[in-house]
């Protein structure tokens, strides 16, 4: 189901949660709401499944505004980030539940829930009680119990923030695996833009109440159109520049550091424009050539080895400090911390974020 | 549309417009009118009566009377309770199961009855005076405090209690670890922890014994306390409501002030806690000579009250008490063929205090579900209303009941449902304080995952709420029906000829020395209502306090 919100404000007091959030999510994708704690991701969800009514704006769920209904007559599913797992329920009780409210007949409710268990990799455990459960098994069986109703969206808000590293990257695996195989809409909500990459159709980025980007996560990797996105997903280094000037391929900016090259992406671009840039840190190179195209010059401050990769932490002359990755270092080319060192920036990777 | 925002806010609020008419009606409006009734002289509002009061030297002298019971029974009982939880819960002390059940055992029965045994044993013709042939004289201040000091003990365990047991033991072995002797350990970890829950014991026990009129009135010889000018004001020959008015207010002023800035004061609210699992006890190694007072506190503590408890038994099983110690079972028939009508009684008592125990817990819980879960204004002040019976003598409790249902829109003085509801909202605080602490342990999300997957708000409340609350259910309704089954203080205005209850009707007895019939009777009593509560606790499946 195709789930669209259209202009959703939501206050508290004199806070605003949800500043005006228009949405679309689109039918059987997985679309995850990322942003830092606090930025309104809960309280978005939560006007969707209708536990909060919106103060401004419309819900639809598929074709029909439900901002008047109550959150059970809503065709919407939620895994809350404490699961709210019923203790006084067996496993197979708990997935049932669904059904049981709906008045099922006995024999679908059997069928169902236990293929969901299956479904889950919990088959043989309907007859335990959650308490005997591990954490990574407790979060299965709020999937199997919210997925049993065949929702016509499913949300997830942190469901894995309780759980240990190794455990979040395998049941992350295990909810897209179970979204590719029954093509339920989620609406994943996290802050681990990790996580978000690795789960999502499309991520809308958020915050402060507002949706900074939407896309896939591939665009929303390489190409943030704002600063707040560039910062916050991935490693990135950010600079405010101006446009010295433009020509048929490139433009030259002025940064605090000295003048780049970069690559002509937009025609509307021009000389006196404030601008900020973004690289990646894997987009340097270190270079022995004291001048040239998109050279600076600066001094190591750290150098971290993290296995696959070296980041060095340089001082230009900014505010900020500007990272370097090196893929695959030797150890001998080891810089020491204090020396005098060059970067070059390849044209082609810097990238225009207009302010 | 303005209509239409009113409606749907009263609807949405439906909840919290009857819980707050419910506690106007019956908790705050006839504390007011006790207040108003205190300073109407002849129709006009005057403060003449209070100037009356603290111009005549004899009831100054009653006030001071009180305070000098109240304060060191404050004392003493919180220091014993304290002793007794705190070893229940970490101490490993021999017997300690029996020192707490024994300890514990006045919860259940008529407050007035430890005096009563106590003048049975020790009192001027009590049974051991006349076999030593002594001449001692416990009636007066002495009684008083010991008697009171002995049956408020319970008060304060059950208020500690959960706060004992919530004190990580982790804290006091970091403390010893790191070098502090057993008695700074004590000292500044475990009674700073305990600081807050202390002082709300005592609060509690100094309001039990300015309430207090059954044991002053049956051992306090002519030692006069407020509680008891009030009782007789109140049903005296010429019966004087205003001056007891008076004199109630003079009572609740005090209690009420010191319970608003309790908050400030204290910072932490902890009350008696009749629900919860009794977690597993962490016991602690402790030196002998720590140990060995203790046991022997608890001892004497719990002898005295088998002592008191087992001179009534036998006195209801001999010819006639304090006389003739012949054995004989007579009395049992005679009591059932005589004036008394148990059966009557019984059923009425247990009628009011069911209906009680029902009306007292759906309000209760009500209440708590609103304060945790709407996080609201109107959910904190409805609970904050509720709390307040606890800062109430049953006394003026009850004469706030007379002033307030005799006349006017709410005439219900002479029905025993009046009797039901008063039980009722003075026992508030302990079904709401129950809830609250049970609904504190089931997370939200739960109801809301429910209504999620298309519960009704009816079926979430079916299938989670009151599974998961049932414990706190029991433990309050059976707390507030044995409540009922023994308590004198406010109903004892409220009962009519027409429908007595047993407590009043055994309080009426002993007072009129019908000895032959009243050690009978409660023996009866108590032994009813332990049947009803294990019964309870049998049928519920829930531990109870473990009497
Ligand atoms: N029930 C509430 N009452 C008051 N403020 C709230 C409530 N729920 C959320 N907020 C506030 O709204 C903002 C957004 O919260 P939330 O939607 O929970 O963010 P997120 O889920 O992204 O962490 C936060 O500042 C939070 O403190
Ligand atoms: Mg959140």
């Amino acid at each position: 189901m195709k789930v669209e919100i259209r202009n959703l404000t939501k206050h508290f007091g004199d806070l605003i949660a949800v500043d005006s959030v228009s949405l679309t999510f689109e039918d059987g994708k997985l679309t995850t709401l990322l942003g830092p704690s606090g930025c309104g991701k809960t309280s978005t969800l939560r006007c969707i499944s209708g536990f909060y009514e919106p103060d401004e704006g419309e819900v639809y769920l598929g074709d029909s505004v439900v901002n008047q209904v109550p959150p059970h007559r809503r065709n919407v599913a939620t895994v809350f980030q404490n699961l709210g797992i019923f203790p006084h329920m067996t496993v197979f009780e708990n997935v049932a539940y669904g059904l049981r409210v709906k008045k099922r007949p006995k024999s679908e409710i059997q069928d169902r829930a236990n293929e969901l268990l299956r479904m889950v990799g919990l088959g043989d455990l309907g007859e335990r009680y959650p308490k005997q459960l591990s954490g990574g098994q407790q979060q299965r069986v709020a999937l199997a119990r919210s997925l049993v109703v065949e929702p016509g969206v499913l949300l997830l808000d942190e469901p894995l923030s309780d759980l240990d590293a190794k455990l979040r990257v395998e049941m992350r695996k295990e909810i897209r695996k179970l979204q590719l195989e029954l093509k339920t809409t989620m609406i994943y909500v996290t802050h681990d833009q990790e996580e978000a990459m690795a789960i999502s159709d499309y991520l809308a980025v958020m915050n402060e109440g507002k949706i900074k980007q939407v896309g896939n996560p591939a665009e929303i990797y390489r190409r943030p159109d704002n600063e707040f996105t560039a910062r916050f997903i991935g490693k990135a280094n950010y600079v405010n520049g101006q446009i010295l000037a433009v020509e048929e391929e490139q433009v030259s900016i002025d940064l605090p550091f000295g003048s780049i090259l970069a690559k002509r992406t937009s025609d509307d671009i021009q000389t006196g424009d404030e601008v900020g840039i973004m690289f990646r840190p894997t987009e340097f190179s270190i270079t022995d050539e004291k001048e040239g195209v998109n050279v600076i010059a600066g001094t190591l401050i750290t150098s971290m080895f993290l296995g696959s990769l070296i980041r060095y932490e340089v001082d230009v002359g900014m505010e900020d400090n500007i990272m370097v990755d090196v893929p695959e270092p030797e150890a001998d080319t080891l810089l020491t911390e204090g020396q005098e060192l060059f970067l070059r920036i390849l044209p082609d990777s810097i990238y225009l974020i207009p302010v | 549309m303005v209509f239409n925002q009113f409606y749907r806010y009263i609807r949405r609020n439906t909840l919290n417009v009857i819980l707050l008419f419910l506690l106007v009606t019956f908790i705050l409006y006839p504390m007011l009118t006790v207040f108003r009734k205190s300073f109407m002289v002849d129709g006009v509002f005057s403060v003449a009566n209070y100037v009356k009061f603290f111009l005549n030297f004899r009831y100054v002298r009653i006030l001071l009377n009180t305070f000098a019971v109240a304060v060191p029974v404050t004392v003493i009982s919180t220091l014993f309770g304290f002793v007794l939880a705190y070893s229940a819960v970490r101490l490993k002390i021999p017997g300690s199961g029996l020192f707490r059940r024994l300890a514990l055992f006045p919860l259940i029965i008529p407050p007035f009855l430890a005096a009563f045994g106590l003048s049975l044993f020790i009192g001027r013709n009590g049974f051991l005076t006349r076999l030593l042939n002594l001449s001692w004289n416990v009636h007066g201040w002495l009684g008083i405090v010991i008697v009171q000091s002995i049956v408020f003990i319970p008060y304060v365990y059950l208020t500690l209690e959960g706060s004992v047991q919530s004190l990580d033991p982790t804290m006091e072995e970091v403390s010893r670890d790191l070098g502090a002797q057993e008695f700074y350990t004590f000292r500044r970890v475990t009674m700073a922890l305990l600081t807050p829950s202390l002082l709300n014991s005592a609060l509690l026990v100094f309001i039990l014994s300015m309430a207090d009129f059954g044991t002053p009135m049956l051992i306090g010889g002519r030692f006069r306390v407020l509680s008891v000018s009030i009782y007789v004001a109140m049903v005296g020959a010429l019966s004087r409501v205003g001056w007891a008015a008076v004199m109630g207010s003079v009572l609740l002023l005090p209690l009420l002030g010191v319970l608003i800035i309790r908050d400030r004061l204290i910072g932490e609210k902890s009350y008696i806690t009749v629900s919860g699992s009794r977690a597993a006890t962490s016991y602690r190694e402790t030196s002998w000579y720590i140990k060995l007072p203790i046991t022997l506190l608890l001892g004497v503590v719990s002898l005295l009250i088998l002592l008191i408890m087992g001179t009534v038994v036998v006195m209801s099983l001999v010819k006639v008490p304090l006389v003739n110690y012949t054995f004989t079972f007579q009395n049992y028939p005679e009591l059932f063929q005589s004036f008394v009508s148990v059966p009557t009684l019984l059923k009425n008592s247990i009628q009011m205090s069911a209906v009680a125990a029902l009306i007292g817990t759906v309000v209760g819980l009500a209440i708590a579900y609103v304060s945790v879960r709407h996080e609201s204004k109107i959910g904190n002040f409805l609970e904050y209303i509720a709390l307040v019976p606890f800062a109430i003598p049953g006394t003026v409790f009850g004469v706030g009941y007379i002033l307030a249902f005799s006349t006017g829109w709410i005439a219900l003085t002479g029905t025993w449902y009046i009797l039901a509801i008063n039980v009722a909202f003075h026992n508030l605080p302990v079904a709401v304080m129950a809830g609250k602490n049970q609904l504190q342990q089931i997370d939200k999300e739960m109801e809301e995952a429910a209504r999620d997957l298309g519960a009704s708000g009816l079926r979430v409340f079916k299938d989670i709420l009151a599974p998961l609350w049932r414990p706190a259910f029991y433990a309050s309704g059976i707390y507030v029906l044995v409540t009922g089954m023994r308590t004198i203080s406010a109903v004892i205005f409220l009962v009519t000829p027409q429908f007595n209850i047993l407590a009043v009707k055994l309080l009426d007895l002993l007072e009129r020395l019908h000895l032959d019939l009243g050690t009978p009777l409660a023996v009866v009593l108590v032994a009813i209502v332990l049947l009803i509560q294990t019964l309870l606790y049998q049928l519920s499946g829930e531990k109870g306090l473990g009497l």
